[in-house]
């Protein structure tokens, strides 16, 4: 997201508070938009259905179980989707790009109707219009991994903008649904009207993509998915572990601590879940200054780095390199301090977060702990995506999996009471394992990377 | 080729780099030559060639026993682990600090922790030591000059080392290089390691073959050209100092041989020859027209532009002379387009013929001139041929032709010089009754001199002595993995 980056940094540098403001804003919309209007429009949903007397923990967990489910069955497949697309849009084959998308796009649909399908068949919930709750779940559960998919094409060509409009006008469908539907058809509406919202975003956001690019040889793009998949096996994986490695305590919470909705075999542990719900939303202020100001900057440093590389002596690819990992580590403390005032402002504030969002389903305590694994995470994933950029990705590999493996053994050993601690430390741990792994494999690793791309290029 | 070997018969392994039996050419028909006519050897044929699969030029003798072939341009398939890598970067760092201060390299060390079968492409750069050899030396010789111009030079130079120090050769009682460079290391590692006996047979001189198509190039500039030079001088001085007979086609390539190292003891000069009989024909001059004929492949070392602008001066004195350009036009097929456009510009289509691949006799019986216009032989078979026939030979100075041509200037030029090779030729056809003398003349030197009998007995006494010396002149050097 380097490009956005670039064009928010040129707003600020017009200077003033105006534009500053202007900067913040339009970076939230682009990294947190779709998040946030799927927030406040899920709250608002909530509000709804609890006016109409329906059971908003049914239509919560189904929300839940959809967006995390689809990130640990396909997250693996993101990666290798987003570096096929990326591929070809370097190499400006935009309608094979297109192209792949429609085969991914056919395996996801298919796929997820096969293991979405059974899953919501299975539900034997007391409530009125019981097929129409199972059909809901089901294209909910299709609608959020198309729109992963296509969202990831339409993000690599910076459409961010128009993203944001479609996911605006999909959710206040959603939204006007649930309040038009839920008086008569109970939750079962309000759960259809949210779908078909979901739905609407997923269709607008396929025009949009193939109205830009008349997909090309989609049976190619399956194609690539194979070739890909065996060639960055690492990638594949990382996504896998990534996405496990933030869902992974949460799962065991369920089944260990967490409590079954009747009918169903959700299971949610909410002193936990409703903590993550907002804690996540902390990260934003972060992400926002390292997709402006980080980001930006280590893209100049690493594309001078690379240009000397090709034409500078050795004595000056040496001082560029120490240069750009200097860069690093001064960005990673800033972003550091940067995120360190939202979140320690937030942790100093927890009780009144706690009492404000659970109805005394969580506490302070559970709240705080989950903001510094967030915070915590927001190096992790920050340092990943370092790690991508200077292809260091059997250390990206192994960060993902420090941070799975000690997630999900702290978490174990917590379910199971081997050890004492609040819900939150095992994602603390995982984190923390990452991050400074992470940290460390960059600033190690960083100092031979003009080997390490000489080998590469050599094919050795 | 054969297929068992008597074990009680000489074995040796022709170590050849893009030669025979792939291209043909002088080397190449040498080694043909040397082992159809010795057949109570049995030969193998370890070739270093720049691409896979090439098309077998010659029929094999029935005494080949094998053909293995070591293509520079590809990865290898199967790469062997190597315990001792670290002491081998350090030996390679160690060799390059002899070279730098100006002392030839001995490679036994290198050879001594490289196995065969271990490629070391990929370690040279990945491991830490080699990355810090490539490194520091950069710092030490071009720290000015764009890093990885020099990396790529480093890495071009080196893989081709790795490649052939990696490969297995064929068992042998004795391993003959039929040059320095990468056939000569390739031998050398294999003398080295099996501790068999090394011949190195020079008909050029490789070092200064590789240094001439360098400066010429103009991919290769620079220090980079140094370098390469520098490479190929010290591959050359290391195959000197370790082969155990030279052979030298003649004298004064001996002496360079000598200055590069090749100590006297063990360099011998054996000059090429020919089946005089085979040559020794009855002439049958045509009746019309002065016959000028050119005995070799259409390629730019061999300068054809030239013979076609001596062609263009002659036919200005000699309307009646006919030119032939005798030898294959496929090697290079851009070289031979420029050609025909030079002839047709020059308006003497009619009196100039490329007549591809042909039988040279039926040539040699009418013509009156032969010539070569090269920039660069050693001991052209062409010359002894054309005398054993009886046909006067103009050419230009370059290796061993003005010894073939008595120094005679009238019938030696500069390279490049078409005014001066179309005034010997001139000269031949305005002085009938010398030219019946030269024939004369040339002839008995040819019997006398070069008669291939004798060649082929020289190097059957050669093999012999080796043979014989068994596995003592080297102990096989101990191999990293033991």
């Amino acid at each position: 997201m380097a490009g956005i980056g670039f064009e928010l940094r040129k707003v600020i540098g017009a200077g003033g508070l105006g534009s500053f403001l202007r900067a913040a804003f339009s970076g939230i919309m682009i990294v947190a938009g779709p998040w946030l209007f799927s927030i406040i429009g899920i709250t608002i949903i909530q509000r709804s259905i609890s006016q109409v007397g329906g059971s908003t923990i049914l239509f919560t967990a189904t929300v839940i179980y959809c967006y995390g489910w689809s990130l640990v069955i396909y997250g693996g497949l993101h990666f290798i989707y987003t570096r096929i697309v990326a591929d070809f849009l370097f190499l400006k084959k935009e309608t094979k790009a297109a192209g792949a998308l429609v085969s991914f796009l056919f395996l996801i649909l298919v796929s997820s109707a096969a293991i979405s399908i059974p899953a919501f068949l299975s539900f034997e919930v007391q409530v009125d219009h019981q097929w129409l709750l199972k059909l809901s779940g089901i294209l909910l559960f299709i609608a959020v991994n198309s729109v992963w998919l296509i969202m990831i094409f339409i993000s690599l060509l910076r459409w961010y903008i128009r993203i944001l409009l479609i996911y605006a006008v999909g959710i206040a469908l959603a939204v006007f649904l649930v309040w038009l539907l839920s008086p008569t058809l109970g939750i079962a509406g309000a759960l259809f009207g949210f779908s078909l919202g979901h739905v609407s975003i997923a269709v607008l956001l396929a025009i949009l993509a193939f109205y830009a690019h008349k997909p090309e040889d989609a049976v190619g793009g399956l194609r690539s998915l194979c070739l890909y998949a065996v060639r960055f096996w690492r990638l594949l994986l990382t996504g896998y572990l990534y996405y496990w490695a933030i869902w992974v305590d949460k799962i065991i919470f369920w089944f260990t601590r967490g409590a079954q909705i009747d009918g169903t075999f959700f299971r949610l542990f909410a002193e936990y879940d409703v903590a993550v719900y907002v804690a996540n939303l902390s990260m934003i202020p972060g992400l926002i200054y390292y997709i402006i100001v980080s980001e930006t900057s280590f893209y100049l440093q690493l594309r001078k780095f690379l240009l000397l590389l090709s034409s500078g002596t050795f004595a000056n690819i040496q001082r560029r390199k120490h240069a750009l990992l200097k860069g690093v580590n001064a960005n990673i403390g800033r972003q550091g301090m940067f995120q360190s005032i939202f979140s320690l402002g937030l942790i100093i504030i927890a009780p009144v977060i706690s009492a404000a969002i659970g109805n005394g389903e969580t506490t302070s305590l559970v709240v705080r702990t989950v903001l510094i694994g967030v915070f915590i995470h927001f190096f992790a994933l920050t340092l990943m995506n370092y790690q991508f950029y200077l292809e260091f990705f059997t250390h990206a590999l192994i960060s993902s999996l420090l941070f799975f493996v000690g997630n999900a053994a702290f978490t174990l050993l917590m379910a199971y009471d081997v050890v004492i601690f609040l819900p939150g430390a095992g994602y603390v741990l995982g984190g923390l394992a990452a991050a400074v792994y992470g940290y460390v494999a960059i600033l190690r690793s960083g100092r031979h990377i003009d080997r390490k791309i000489l080998a590469k290029a050599s094919g050795v | 080729m054969r297929n068992s070997v008597d074990s009680k018969r000489l074995s040796v392994c022709i170590v050849l780099e893009g030669s025979y039996p792939f291209i043909t050419g002088g080397v190449s028909a040498w080694v043909h030559d040397l082992i159809l006519n010795l057949p109570n050897i049995d030969f193998s044929l370890f070739t270093i060639s720049p691409e896979v699969d090439q098309e077998l030029r010659y029929e094999l003798p029935e005494n080949v026993t094998e053909v293995r072939d070591v293509v520079l341009s590809s990865s290898p398939d199967h790469i062997r682990r190597n315990p001792s890598k670290k002491k081998l970067l350090r030996s390679i760092e160690a060799l390059h600090t002899r070279m730098l201060s100006g002392s030839i390299g001995d490679i036994d060390d290198v050879v001594s922790f490289h196995p065969e079968g271990y490629f070391m492409h990929s370690d040279s750069v990945r491991s830490k030591e080699g990355w810090r050899l490539i490194t520091d030396t950069n710092v030490k010789r071009n720290p000015l000059y764009p890093f990885t111009d020099y990396y790529w030079a480093w890495k071009s130079a080196h893989d081709l080392l790795f490649s052939v120090l990696g490969s297995t050769p064929p068992d042998a009682d004795i391993y003959h290089a039929v040059s320095t460079g990468f056939a000569g290391i390739a031998a050398l590692a294999a003398k080295l390691r099996h501790g068999k006996p090394l011949l190195l047979t020079e008909h050029g001189l490789y070092h200064k073959e590789r240094e001439m198509e360098i400066r010429k190039s103009k991919l290769i500039k620079g220090y980079q050209r140094d370098m390469w030079i520098s490479m190929y001088n010290m591959l050359s001085k290391i195959c000197y100092r370790n082969a155990d007979v030279i052979t030298a086609l003649f004298e004064e390539n001996r002496r360079k041989q000598h200055e590069l190292g090749a100590s006297a003891d063990k360099t011998v000069v054996v000059p090429n020859g020919i089946d005089v009989e085979r040559f020794t024909m009855e002439r049958k001059p045509r009746e019309s027209g002065f016959h000028i004929g050119l005995v070799g492949r259409v390629v730019p070392i061999k300068d054809i532009k030239t013979f076609i602008a001596t062609a263009k001066i002659v036919l200005d004195e000699i309307p009646e002379a006919e030119f032939h350009c005798i030898g294959p036009t496929d090697e290079d097929f851009a070289y031979f387009e420029d050609c025909k456009l030079l002839v047709q510009s020059m308006k003497i289509e009619d009196r100039f013929h490329f007549t591809g691949r042909q039988n040279v006799l039926e040539y040699y019986a009418f013509l009156d001139v032969v010539m070569l216009t090269s920039v660069r032989e050693a001991q052209p078979l062409v010359i002894l041929e054309a005398y054993c026939a009886g046909v006067p030979f103009v050419a230009t100075r370059v290796g061993n032709i003005p010894e073939l041509l008595d120094y005679d200037d009238r019938f030696l030029a500069p390279s490049k010089d078409a005014a001066k090779l179309a005034d010997g030729v001139i000269y031949l056809h305005d002085h009938p009754k010398e030219v019946d003398e030269m024939r004369i003349r040339n002839r008995r030197k040819v019997l006398n001199l070069y008669n291939k009998e004798e060649l082929h007995q020289k190097f059957r006494d050669i093999y012999q002595d080796l043979g014989n010396l068994g596995g003592t002149p080297a102990d096989p050097v101990h191999t990293g993995e033991h």
